[in-house]
């Protein structure tokens, strides 16, 4: 092998660990400064079905997508005072201007008449849903974060 | 059977002339002509190949990330966006369309415009300065538009202020290693392999200026630099699509005007100037349209490397050195290897992951590869 093709060989070797050390700092550093609003949120959840009262927890985890949207789905599991067990996932898009976009999913159909509504707190990138609600034909809930 | 057996055996079966025998009462022409029709057969069935390929490829990346969307639901998404039938009463469609076009397809058409520029960017380097090793990345173009760009960045110093002083930073930056490389080839006449070492060393010292910066940066701005430095394309909206596209694909264009004179420079200087060619002036001219280039797609994207190395090198396998065609099939293959690259960063760890360390991951090896299974005069 001549001693030009081993530099060249060397010279690919040392481009790939440059980058895997880059890659490598880039990582310890975003874990060492983590998106406080990255992360898993946990809801009290109020409101009435087919007009009873209802209650239960909602979770929200963040999707990722394109770095410029904010897509997060939110998870609710609730029951009527009568027992009857509500479940809706419903996921909300935040575009780049902030704008939210709302999409519910019932038994694999999504439901085309509601009104949905989120408070919001955003500092840096991403931003943290404080709270939401939810109307739609024989349904409102209202959930609010739980506080540690 | 070793690798460099097997890279041979791809090789000759992709040159077919090479196994074509004269038959029986064909004359030296009609040879001859058999010959260049089966070459270019060859050639244009890899183009379409690659582009069947590539159609695949999009419309797979797009298929995925977090929410499902099918294969044939993507491409019926983008026509209905594309021709305005979007049915603004169906939740479903206006998910999908949210989704497929304006969260995914950014993403994709990245790869794309970086794939095409930084593999045109390198295919023209090679020839120009009859450098198997030469890209933007190794000769030092990239690192030098990285730290311009970084310097924006974490120090607020900008030649114009505004969101595309980055931009102008990036490539007032990458022209410094390419006006040093030409000084020392007309000075010293370096060979290949030193060219790129002074390249490598250009590299690391801005690099190491780089690093310096972020020492001094705020925590957040450094961990947010040194994110985007290893090269990511999962945060470029509609807005940036148009600048980057256009920047790669004019200099794609600009270079691909220069093919003839690139032909000329790759069979030696002499040669060139025998043909009236101004062989600096050219030089010059060509390694601004790659600074150009190189800026434009590091300063929205960080550095991604590997892809301008090992692009035009497999293409030239399959369509051979002249660069009519060798520039827009390096361009094809740097697109379906970015789109590749991308699939293969969200199969191992999800979006997240950085495009810029799989490319090194993949194309690191690949050129090794190549290089021991080519073993040409010039090194």
């Amino acid at each position: 092998m001549k001693p030009g093709m081993i530099a060249a060989i060397g010279v690919a070797a040392a481009l790939m660990i440059g980058a895997f050390m880059l890659y490598a700092t880039a990582d310890l550093m975003s874990e060492m400064n983590p998106d406080p609003y990255d992360h898993y949120v946990e809801y009290v959840v109020i409101g009435e079905y087919e007009g009873n009262p209802l209650s239960g927890t909602a979770v929200c985890d963040t999707l990722r997508e394109n770095g410029a949207f904010h897509n997060y789905r939110f998870n609710i599991d609730a029951a009527d005072s009568e027992g009857n067990p509500v479940s809706q996932s419903f996921t909300v898009i935040f575009g780049p201007d902030g704008t939210p976009d709302f999409f519910i999913e019932s038994d694999g159909e999504y439901i085309q008449e509601f009104d949905g509504q989120v408070t919001r707190i955003s500092v840096g990138e991403m931003c943290k849903v404080t709270g939401f609600s939810l109307e739609s034909e024989g349904l409102r809930i209202s959930a609010q974060e739980v506080q540690e | 059977m070793n690798i460099g057996n097997l890279l041979s055996e791809i090789k000759g079966r992709a040159s077919l002339s090479k196994t074509l025998v004269m038959e029986e009462g064909e004359s030296d022409e009609e040879f001859v002509f058999r010959e260049y029709k089966v070459a270019r057969r060859s050639k244009v069935l890899f183009i379409a190949g690659f582009v069947a390929l590539f159609m695949v490829l999009l419309g797979y990346k797009i298929t995925l990330g977090e929410y499902d969307i099918g294969f044939v639901e993507v491409y019926e998404t983008l026509w209905k966006h594309i021709t305005g039938t979007i049915d603004p009463n169906s939740k479903i469609e206006l998910m999908n369309d949210n989704v497929v076009w304006d969260q995914r397809l950014p993403r994709v058409l990245t790869a794309i415009v970086v794939g095409v520029g930084l593999a045109a960017a390198g295919a023209a380097m090679q020839s120009m300065m009859k450098n198997p090793l030469a890209d933007p990345y190794t000769t030092g173009i990239s690192s030098g538009a990285l730290f311009g760009a970084t310097l924006a960045m974490t120090l607020g110093l900008y030649i114009v202020s505004g969101y595309y002083g980055r931009v102008l930073n990036a490539f007032v930056f990458a022209l410094v290693p390419a006006l040093f490389i030409i000084t020392l080839s007309k000075w010293k006449k370096p060979s290949p392999a030193m060219m790129i070492l002074v390249g490598i060393a250009i590299m690391y010292i801005f690099n190491a200026f780089q690093s310096y910066m972020m020492l001094r940066a705020d925590p957040n701005a450094a961990a947010s630099v040194y994110t985007w430095s290893v090269g990511s394309i999962g945060m470029t909206t509609w807005e940036q699509i148009p600048i980057i596209g256009i920047i790669s694909l004019l200099g794609f264009a600009a270079l691909f005007i220069m093919t003839r004179t690139l032909n000329a420079l790759n069979s030696g200087d002499a040669y060139a100037k025998s043909l009236g060619i101004n062989v600096d002036r050219v030089r010059i001219v060509c390694l601004i349209i790659i600074s150009v280039i190189a800026a434009g797609i590091v300063s929205f994207t960080g550095i991604i490397g590997f892809i301008g190395l090992v692009s035009p090198h497999i293409a030239r396998i399959f369509v051979g050195s002249d660069n009519r065609i060798l520039l827009p099939a390096s361009a094809l293959l740097g697109a379906c290897m970015m789109l590749i690259c991308d699939i293969v960063s969200f199969l191992i760890i999800g979006a997240t992951l950085q495009i810029g360390i799989v490319t090194a991951m993949i194309g690191g090896p690949i050129f090794m590869l190549i290089l021991i299974a080519q073993q040409k005069e010039v090194w």
